[in-house]
């Protein structure tokens, strides 16, 4: 890799990640914008679990993980801990591996 | 500015980062390691993980630098992967900094995860997002200098179970958010969605689909 791809890959990364904070400049967004983000949050964290946990490389593939990020879940509706569940999560899933 | 006492601290966005350390370093460390075996230099790799901060995005380059792809296509690629990014940075602007350069600089530490994290108090959160950001800022850089450095060592990381940490992580998040079925409804269509269009478009397309179906379809 050359380091012209190194920058320049950098240079999209960090593009797209201030773009809106400048460009804005301190102005807040209109309240319907900003109802309509506030609504992708749910589907879009729903998306990235379900790309983590049942695809791999973009194929569809069940595996341990399945399994610690559902008992995470249970863990985490009855305790509300977020530290309890990812260990739960890592705990199950390594325990199923080693089934 | 004053302080308050329930008001979240940098210190504090550092301290809900802190579950997924384990699972951040040794991703940075995967992402080390590969590099290194695809003929890119430690240093690069490192700087790599410095400036690009995206896990998605670096893996995608190797992937198609390992597939002799151009330029062009590695940064078609990052786009699509990164383009969330955008939204992510316009949901938490009205609460950065004033000046331009700390704007830019806070937006940096801007992951998933931060993103996420900031916006746990409803409203989004400038301590907890710089706070979050930096942890998991410099557990994947180090993670990617130990992994280039001396990557062999660790063999097979997966028997640890921390792949399952950060999707779960996300899921614990969610929940907190799914108050009404109307919620549940969004979530599923979501999840759906992505794994529809996954077998079938590019890395980051199905996130990016997700987005703007969201968008759209929310009645405003």
């Amino acid at each position: 890799m050359t380091w012209a791809t190194i920058a320049a890959v950098a240079a999209v990364c960090v593009a797209l990640r201030i773009a809106a904070p400048l460009l804005l400049a301190g102005r807040a967004l209109p309240p319907g914008v900003e109802r309509r983000l506030d609504g992708t949050i749910v589907p879009l964290l729903a998306a990235l679990v379900a790309m983590q946990v049942l695809t791999t490389r973009g194929e569809p593939h069940v595996d341990a993980r399945a399994a610690g990020v559902a008992a995470a879940a249970a863990v985490f509706l009855v305790r509300r801990s977020l530290v309890l569940a990812l260990a739960v999560a890592a705990g199950v899933t390594a325990a199923v591996r080693l089934l | 500015m004053t302080t308050v006492t329930d008001q979240p601290r940098v210190i504090d966005g550092a301290r809900l980062a802190a579950p997924f350390v384990a699972a951040d370093f040794l991703d940075g460390i995967a992402f080390g390691v590969v590099a290194v075996g695809l003929g890119v230099g430690a240093v690069q790799a490192t700087v790599m993980s410095a400036t690009a901060f995206s896990g998605s995005a670096q893996f995608a380059s190797l992937t198609v630098l390992g597939d002799n792809g151009s330029l062009l296509a590695i940064l078609a690629a990052v786009t699509a992967l990164n383009a969330r990014y955008l939204v992510y940075g316009a949901s938490v602007a009205g609460a950065l900094s004033r000046n331009p350069f700390r704007r830019a600089a806070e937006a940096q530490m801007l992951t998933d995860a931060s993103w996420a994290l900031s916006l746990r108090g409803g409203r989004p959160n400038r301590a907890v997002l710089v706070g979050a950001g930096l942890v998991s800022f410099l557990t994947w850089t180090t993670g990617t200098a130990a992994g280039a450095a001396f990557g062999r060592v660790l063999d097979d990381t997966s028997a640890l179970g921390l792949d399952a940490a950060l999707p779960a992580f996300f899921l614990c998040l969610m929940l907190e958010r799914v108050r009404s079925r109307r919620d549940a409804a969004a979530a599923g269509a979501g999840a759906a969605l992505a794994l529809v269009l996954a077998p079938f478009t590019p890395a980051g397309v199905p996130l990016l689909a997700v987005l703007a179906a969201a968008v759209v379809w929310r009645p405003a």
